[in-house]
């Protein structure tokens, strides 16, 4: 242990008299140091410190051009506080403050020149271990911080992957792939993201709108999956699906859930007024709900449906500019547009940049 | 009216924390000395007469640091620390040797038991105020580390902590 750590510290000698320098580094040599510097000129001691980078300097505190209090100064804006790097001082100067100065100014320790060998050794393989414990501890952290974080990472996905199995139980009776519901997520995360919303409130919305119709678990079959219209009494009945959900989702105590159960309770409000359950109007609907509702239409009127056949491109966007400002909020239904011709551009730009140059079109 | 307190020699190192020092030594007049010394510095000080009194303390007022004597009757300053570093409960506790004892052969024994500093008698006040500062700096720098590491471990599941 001892010899150890003799032969792997690394250790910075810092004095004018070059004699001294040799006086320590063979004292050292013979206790079984290896790695040893000395330094003569204190002012290059940030250069070394930063080549070398020693476990333990060696700090003459009388010298020209520059001081031990100087170099301490110095080396202390390049080594973070958190890291101990023991400076042993070493002075003729016997006068208390001279030490307690030193001492207060970071040294670890200080020794009266001449000093007795023994002292010397015991001192600097005192610090050394010193600093080894904490090199131990702060490896430890690392290592621990490094599991904590994985293990915090495992929960969150643990906790998505439920939600996640929520809804696709909800959509089970009507599309048993889950597709929609997640198509539904990114088309709002990126509405969310057009519209300027924080980036954490986009990851957010991307994981909890699919749970937006999970209130269907309370709907009858014979009302879910009826092909054709719905009676007036069915529908009362269908409407139910937003307070249904929002009941099964409150009480939530993550942020996620919160936002889950908003979006359920309030998908089917209408910018006019009309919708339910409420009957809000315009910007009293929370934002992620109106996002929610045009990216469900948009989504759905896509794909087939029990009581109707999928619409064309064409057409789905025919009903959503109609209903837009109306139903729908002109802006997301605007920023639901911007996103479609990005992503065309986006197609286009890379399909003539797949072309090889010179080729001719058949 | 203001009351001018002299700053405490110790807050250049560790700020204005009350810091807990346990003192032991057989010589009462010596007890007395330190015990005034480190009260004017702002410690919290508690004192102990011999070695068994010294392990009695340390478990019941759990000092940040202890600052013995080696010669003493029954237990010397030696079995003291290798007993405190052999209980859990104090093992981490930083130990000061503070001995009439100036020879090489005890220092290197000091050290080598793990003590943190070794300061000769007669001490000079303001130098025993710099060295217990620099431990006890040392010692709250540890604290916090490990503090960090029981943290870190308790949002962990058992299999996954590090050993106490």
């Amino acid at each position: 242990m001892q010899g150890e750590i003799r032969r792997r510290a690394r250790i910075l000698i810092v004095d004018d008299q070059e004699a001294n320098v040799r006086l320590l580094e063979s004292l050292l040599k013979q206790a079984g140091y290896v790695h040893l510097e000395g330094l003569t000129d204190p002012r290059r001691v940030e250069d070394v410190y930063a080549e070398f980078r020693p476990d333990l300097i060696l700090l003459d505190l009388m010298m020209p051009h520059r001081d031990g209090f100087q170099v301490m100064h110095a080396l202390q804006g390049l080594i973070s506080p958190t890291t101990y790097l023991p400076i042993l001082v070493l002075t003729a100067d016997v006068t208390l403050p001279t030490r307690q100065k030193a001492l207060a100014a970071g040294a670890k320790d200080f020794l009266v020149k001449p000093s007795d060998a023994t002292e010397v050794l015991l001192r600097i393989e005192n610090l050394l271990e010193t600093r080894s414990l904490h090199l131990q501890l702060q490896d430890q952290n690392r290592t621990l911080e490094g599991k904590v974080a994985e293990r915090t990472r495992q929960l969150e996905e643990a906790h998505i992957e439920v939600l996640e199995r929520l809804a696709l139980a909800a959509e089970y009776r009507d599309d048993d792939t889950g597709q929609h519901t997640r198509r539904v997520g990114a088309t709002c995360a990126e509405v969310a993201r057009i519209l300027g919303l924080p980036d954490d409130l986009i990851e957010f919305l991307r994981r909890a709108a699919p749970l937006h119709d999970v209130g269907k678990i309370g709907i009858p079959d014979a009302i879910l999956l009826k092909p054709g219209r719905l009676t007036p009494q069915e529908f009362e009945v269908v409407k139910a699906h937003t307070t249904i959900g929002a009941r099964i989702l409150s009480g939530g105590r993550f942020p996620l859930l919160q936002l889950a159960e908003e979006i359920a309770h309030d998908h089917h409000e209408r910018w006019d007024g009309t919708g339910y359950p409420r009957g809000l109007a315009g910007k009293e609907i929370p934002i992620e709900a109106r996002i929610v509702a045009v990216a469900d239409a948009f989504d759905a009127m896509g794909n087939d449906r029990p009581y109707r056949r999928a619409l064309s491109p064409d057409e789905t966007w025919e009903v959503l500019w109609e209903g837009a400002g109306a139903q729908w909020d002109v802006e997301v239904v605007e920023a639901l547009a911007a996103g479609r011709d990005a992503r065309e551009k986006e197609t286009d730009d890379h399909r003539h940049a797949e072309e090889p140059a010179g080729s001719l079109h058949r | 009216m203001t009351t001018d307190m002299p700053k405490s020699p110790l807050a250049p190192f560790i700020g204005d924390r009350t810091p807990r020092v346990l003192i032991v030594d057989d010589e009462p007049v010596n007890l007395k000395v330190l015990a005034a010394h480190l009260t004017r510095w702002g410690c919290r000080v508690a004192t102990a007469a011999d070695g068994e009194a010294a392990l009695e303390a340390a478990r019941a007022f759990d000092p940040d640091l202890v600052v013995l004597d080696i010669l003493m009757p029954g237990l010397s300053g030696f079995d003291v620390a290798k007993a405190l570093q052999a209980d859990p409960a104090t093992r981490h506790t930083p130990v000061i040797f503070l001995s009439a004892l100036a020879g090489g052969e005890a220092k290197e024994m000091g050290f080598e038991i793990g003590a943190r500093d070794y300061i000769t008698k007669p001490f000079v006040a303001a130098e025993l105020a710099a060295r217990l500062g620099a431990r006890l700096r040392d010692r709250y720098a540890e604290d916090a580390l490990r503090a960090r590491q029981a943290e870190l471990a308790a949002g962990l599941p058992k299999d996954q902590a590090p050993q106490p």
